[in-house]
């Protein structure tokens, strides 16, 4: 479900206040530093909100972006200029950008979260995809708290049997570790309820509109 | 001066060639695999894997081989289908097991005979009680972990089934926290949760180590805890197999009386060499077996090979619970639901078997944000650590039906450098598959009910299929139309077995690799007494 929201709405979800308390573990990015001449390390700091990013990775990256986005100097001067006048924290430099400038943010933002840059092909070998980084990308160092990045995880056989750290867990039965044990309930699957039925096949047409749309949920206007 | 180069040439070191190689291997007799690709380490595959930047792309690690071109060689596979996945081949030694995902599951018996059991689809030729014993070497060879107690027809009769003459060699592995959260809240929907039984060792087994949630099953496992066909290969080659790698078996002789007299291979210099064996063994999967069968006219009278192509059709559904579940903790599946698979309309809709996947949600998460192209900073990565702590992937894998139009040809459009053909896949959804779609449904609105969640993916707005080929050179009693017997020798060639996925008549809708594995030690175990 993909979805181009107005200018208005997209400018709320960028301005969203606070830091969410399972964010705390992340170094909060500097104040734009005076000194330091690398503009687009300074930029990928503010977007992904980490101070710790390679430069030699960075590096890499703005090489790749360069290649690929027509006048990429140029663009990420304005934008490096814009964070730099509005000043602040992460939210509010953010905050000061327009529609293109966002635009642009995300495309910074992509190859530090995905790793790549590009669109890779799951079943050609060939495509337009290059590596940016494995272990600075951003979508697993994000839940790195919560789900370890794929390849050499700490732990032993079967840690994954325990909750995740920080979730208080509902209550279960000692025995639901085990493979053969079974809860309980109705001997044959049930028909389903048809309000869920019908939520189920219908076409949302975002994940906000799905979430707005479940069955029980009071209806909420969307605010403007 | 020896009569042959080999007693028994073996063309593929896949796990299936590798277990019957092994078989004769064991059994004294002088065989040689060979093997188009090269040897490749899984230290360099899983090194690949963090440097790629296509990590849904199963073959990606593996390399494009420019004289022995894989499924995913920009032209190789002209793939004409109305199911959304071109199955993932390779060659390089070890073979396309290198990157399965590991699930190891049995046929049942009734399974094994569609035909007289529900009217539709072919028998095999042996029931499964002759098939067992190789079911249980192969499990203990392998390593494979399960539940003993489970009725894995999913009809909960309280007893253990399929029969089974020894136990399972391995305890199942740990429960995931989101199984174990999903299975107690959709039981009061009536719905179970098995143990899907797999290769991903659960202890120490046979000198490799257990899983230790590397979460990359595919496309390899670092540690080797996951099996693949290096392990079968090696074994082969310490009973005393021989292996020649780069040897791209392109032609096969034939004398007046059908047998084959000589086998060719090209180098990737171009360089040919001529062997000879007392028998041949074509192994070389669903794919590149039957395309060598065609490029030499071979083992054809009954114009099946390279038809009957089926591919496990796959409906993909995903939702956000309302509660954090973190998927990507552990191996990339666990569990199974099999309440469809052995259902009383088996004879009209296809059974069906669900399947938990548990990848890292991170990257999936954050691609989907990105492509709605509405976030970024802060709000960015709330949601997509709400979405990521959420998410559920679940996938329904249903039967095919042996369909003659659905088939593999030669493509003599792609040339690789060695002048190679590529392979032509035509592929049709069947209606028995797309029977399942409605009662999917209600499983999905039951579950989203259960978790009160969100949908993410609805099922049916696109066919899959899985990475499994079966039926291109099919069994059966009759030369007419099936290319090989019950002992997997074909029809037409006294000296020619086919070991693959490829011969199965019936592929009910789990994954094939345990059961080639034991069709494998079974032929390999024939073959050493008949050589």
């Amino acid at each position: 479900m993909s979805v181009r929201l107005s200018l208005t709405r997209r400018r709320a979800l960028i301005a969203l206040a606070g830091i969410a308390p399972a964010m705390r573990f992340l170094s909060p990015a500097s104040a734009w530093a005076a000194g330091d001449d690398d503009i687009f390390l300074r930029t990928s700091r503010v977007i992904t909100g980490t101070d710790l990013l390679s430069p030699a990775i960075s590096q890499r990256i703005e090489r790749l972006l360069a290649e690929r986005i027509k006048g990429f100097s140029s663009r990420l001067g304005d934008l490096a200029g814009v964070m730099r006048k509005a000043g602040g924290g992460r939210q509010q430099m953010i905050g000061a950008l327009n529609g293109n400038q966002v635009s642009f943010a995300i495309e910074i933002a992509k190859p530090w979260y995905l790793g790549y840059v590009g669109t890779p092909s799951n079943f050609m070998l060939k495509d337009n995809a290059a590596f940016a980084t494995y272990l600075q990308a951003q979508s697993w160092q994000k839940i790195l708290d919560q789900v370890p990045r794929p390849t050499y995880p700490d732990g032993s056989a079967g840690w994954w049997v325990t909750a995740p750290p920080g979730i208080a867990a509902p209550a279960m039965p000692g025995e639901i570790a085990d493979w053969t044990f079974h809860p309980g309930g109705p001997q044959q699957i049930l028909a389903p309820d048809p309000a869920w039925k019908s939520y189920a096949s219908a076409k949302h047409q975002s994940i906000a509109d799905a979430r707005q749309a479940k069955p029980g949920t009071a209806d909420m206007s969307e605010s403007k | 001066m020896a009569e042959h180069d080999a007693d028994v040439i073996v063309v593929g070191s896949g796990s299936l060639g590798s277990l019957a190689a092994l078989q004769m291997a064991k059994a004294g007799k002088d065989v040689l695999i060979l093997e188009a690709g090269p040897e490749v380490p899984d230290w360099k595959i899983t090194e690949n894997f963090r440097t790629s930047p296509r990590k849904g792309n199963l073959n990606a690690p593996f390399g494009d081989i420019p004289y022995a071109p894989n499924s995913y060689t920009p032209g190789y596979v002209d793939f004409d289908a109305d199911v959304g996945w071109l199955p993932g081949t390779l060659r390089v030694a070890g073979g396309t097991s290198r990157h399965w995902t590991g699930v190891a599951w049995r046929l049942l018996p009734e399974e094994m005979k569609m035909k007289t059991n529900f009217g539709i689809g072919r028998d095999w030729v042996f029931d499964y009680d002759e098939l067992e014993p190789f079911y249980t070497e192969a499990e203990y060879q392998v390593g494979v972990n399960g539940a003993n107690e489970t009725d894995y027809s999913g009809q909960n009769r309280g007893h253990p089934y399929p029969p089974r003459s020894k136990p399972f060699p391995l305890p199942p592995e740990a429960k995931p926290y989101p199984l174990q959260r999903f299975q107690m809240r959709t039981a009061a929907r009536g719905y179970r949760l098995d143990h899907a039984p797999n290769v991903r060792l659960s202890q120490p087994y046979a000198g490799r180590p257990a899983c230790i949630g590397n979460n990359i099953c595919n496309p390899n496992c670092p540690i080797g805890a996951k099996h693949s066909g290096v392990q079968d290969l090696e074994a082969a080659k310490q009973a005393g197999a021989r292996l020649r790698t780069g040897a791209v078996v392109d032609k096969l002789v034939v004398d007046g009386r059908g047998r084959i007299t000589a086998l060719s291979y090209l180098e990737p210099k171009g360089n040919r060499t001529t062997l000879t064996a007392k028998v041949y063994v074509i192994a070389a999967h669903g794919f590149e077996t039957p395309k060598l069968l065609l490029m030499n006219g071979l083992a054809n009278s009954s114009g099946m090979v390279g038809r009957n192509l089926m591919l496990h059709p796959t409906l993909s559904m995903g939702f956000f619970a309302d509660e954090p579940l973190w998927v990507g903790r552990g191996q990339y599946l666990h569990g199974a639901n099999l309440q469809r698979r052995l259902q009383n309309d088996r004879s009209q809709v296809s059974g069906g078997f669900y399947q938990y996947l548990n990848h890292n949600a991170g990257p999936a998460m954050a691609e989907a944000l990105f492509k709605e192209g509405a976030l970024i900073g802060e709000a960015l990565d709330e949601e997509l650590r709400l979405r990521a702590s959420q998410y559920l992937s679940i996938q329904l894998l249903l039967e095919d039906l042996p369909q003659p139009d659905n088939a593999v040809t030669v493509n003599p459009s792609f040339r690789d450098v060695l002048g190679q053909p590529g392979i032509r896949v035509h592929y049709r959804l069947q209606d028995y598959a797309k029977a399942a779609l409605p009662r999917t449904l209600d499983d999905y609105a039951n579950w989203l009910q259960a978790m009160n969640a969100v949908p993410q993916e609805i099922p049916g707005a696109t066919w899959y299929n899985q990475h499994h080929i079966m039926g291109t050179v099919i069994m059966g009693k009759d030369p007419r139309d099936s290319v090989v017997d019950g002992d997997l020798k074909c029809h037409d060639h006294d000296n020619l077995y086919l070991v693959t996925t490829g011969v199965f008549p019936s592929v009910s809708c789990v994954n094939p690799t345990l059961t080639g594995m034991a069709l494998a030690m079974r032929a390999g175990q024939h073959l050493a007494k008949q050589v």
